[in-house]
C-alpha cells in the first residue's frame, strides 16, 4: 500500500559533501606528488 | 608534472563546487519563496467557492476529491518550534513531494477521518521542516488547519524505527485490519540527521484533541484570510 517502505526523508544531498571532500583529498594528494616529485628532480 | 599539476586543479576546482552546492541544498535560500507560494496557493484555493481539490462547503474538512499530487491542502503549526514555524502540507511524500515541504503519505487518511493522517518531511533541505522532530515531548500540541477546520492534535508518543516498518502508517498502527476509532497524526522524518540513506525514521504520533471551525470557513470562504489560532 505505502511501496513497503515508509518516505525518504533524510538528507540525500549528503553525496555532494562527500564527493566533494574526496576531490578535493584527491588534489591535495596531486600537488603532494607533484612537490615529492619536485624534490627528487 | 603537468598532468598532476592539472589534475590537482580540477580535483581541487571541483571538490569545491561540490561542497559549495552542498551547503547550498542544505541552507536552500529559496525554501521561505517556495513554502510562501504554496501557502498562497493555499489561500487562493481555500476563497473559491468550489475547487476540484477541496470540499465544496464546510460541512467537514475531508477532502471529496482526493487532492493532486503535490498540491497544497493543509497547514501544519507546531507551537513548540515556534510561532513562525508554519509550513503547507502536499499532497504525496516521495522525493518531488517533499523537496517542496511536508507531505502526506498517499494512502493514510486525511484530517478528520477516523485512522491515520500520516505526513513525512525532510528534516534538512526543504526548510528542513522536521529537523527538531526528536524535540516534541508528549503533550505539545500539533494543529492542522484544513479549508474548513483547525484540528489539534496532542503528542502521546515517539520512536525510532526501521524505514521498513509501514505498520506504523495503519490506520491502527501496528495493527493491520482493525477499524479505527480515534483520529490519529503520524510525523515521520529520518534520523540521524547527518547520514544518507538512513535506515532509521522517527515517528511521533498524536491523537486528536479538538476540533474549531476556521474563522474564515465560519464567515464564509470569499473572506478567507487565515486560519485561527485556538
Amino acid at each position: 500500500m505505502y511501496g513497503g517502505q515508509l518516505p525518504t526523508t533524510g538528507f540525500s544531498s549528503v553525496i555532494y559533501f562527500v564527493v566533494g571532500l574526496c576531490l578535493i583529498v584527491a588534489a591535495a594528494v596531486a600537488a603532494g606528488a607533484r612537490w615529492l616529485l619536485g624534490l627528487f628532480r | 608534472m603537468r598532468v598532476l599539476r592539472i589534475l590537482a586543479w580540477v580535483s581541487g576546482l571541483a571538490g569545491c563546487a561540490l561542497l559549495l552546492y552542498g551547503g547550498f541544498l542544505v541552507w536552500d535560500p529559496f525554501a521561505a519563496q517556495r513554502q510562501h507560494a504554496l501557502i498562497g496557493d493555499l489561500y487562493h484555493q481555500w476563497s473559491q467557492p468550489s475547487q476540484v481539490s477541496q470540499p465544496r462547503r464546510c460541512t467537514g474538512s475531508v477532502p471529496q476529491v482526493r487532492p493532486a499530487r503535490g498540491k497544497p491542502f493543509a497547514l501544519i503549526r507546531i507551537p513548540r518550534f515556534g510561532p513562525a514555524w508554519k509550513f503547507t502540507i502536499v499532497e504525496g511524500a516521495t522525493l518531488a513531494q517533499l523537496s517542496s515541504g511536508p507531505g502526506h503519505v498517499t494512502g493514510t487518511q486525511f484530517p478528520g477521518q477516523p485512522g491515520n493522517f500520516a505526513v513525512a518531511a525532510h528534516d534538512i533541505t526543504a526548510g528542513n521542516a522536521f529537523l527538531h522532530l526528536g524535540d516534541l515531548r508528549p503533550g505539545n500540541i500539533i494543529r492542522v488547519t484544513t479549508k474548513c477546520d483547525v484540528y489539534r492534535y496532542a503528542v502521546q508518543s515517539k520512536r525510532v524505527v526501521r524505514y521498513t516498518d509501514v505498520a506504523v502508517l495503519d490506520p491502527v498502527p501496528g495493527r493491520p485490519g482493525e477499524r479505527p476509532r480515534k483520529q490519529l497524526i503520524t510525523l515521520i522524518t529520518c534520523t540521524p540527521v547527518t547520514l544518507a540513506f538512513t535506515p532509521y525514521r522517527i515517528i511521533v504520533t498524536g491523537h486528536l484533541v479538538g476540533v474549531t471551525q476556521r474563522v474564515s470557513a465560519a464567515r464564509g470562504v470569499a473572506g478567507a484570510a487565515g486560519p485561527r489560532r485556538s
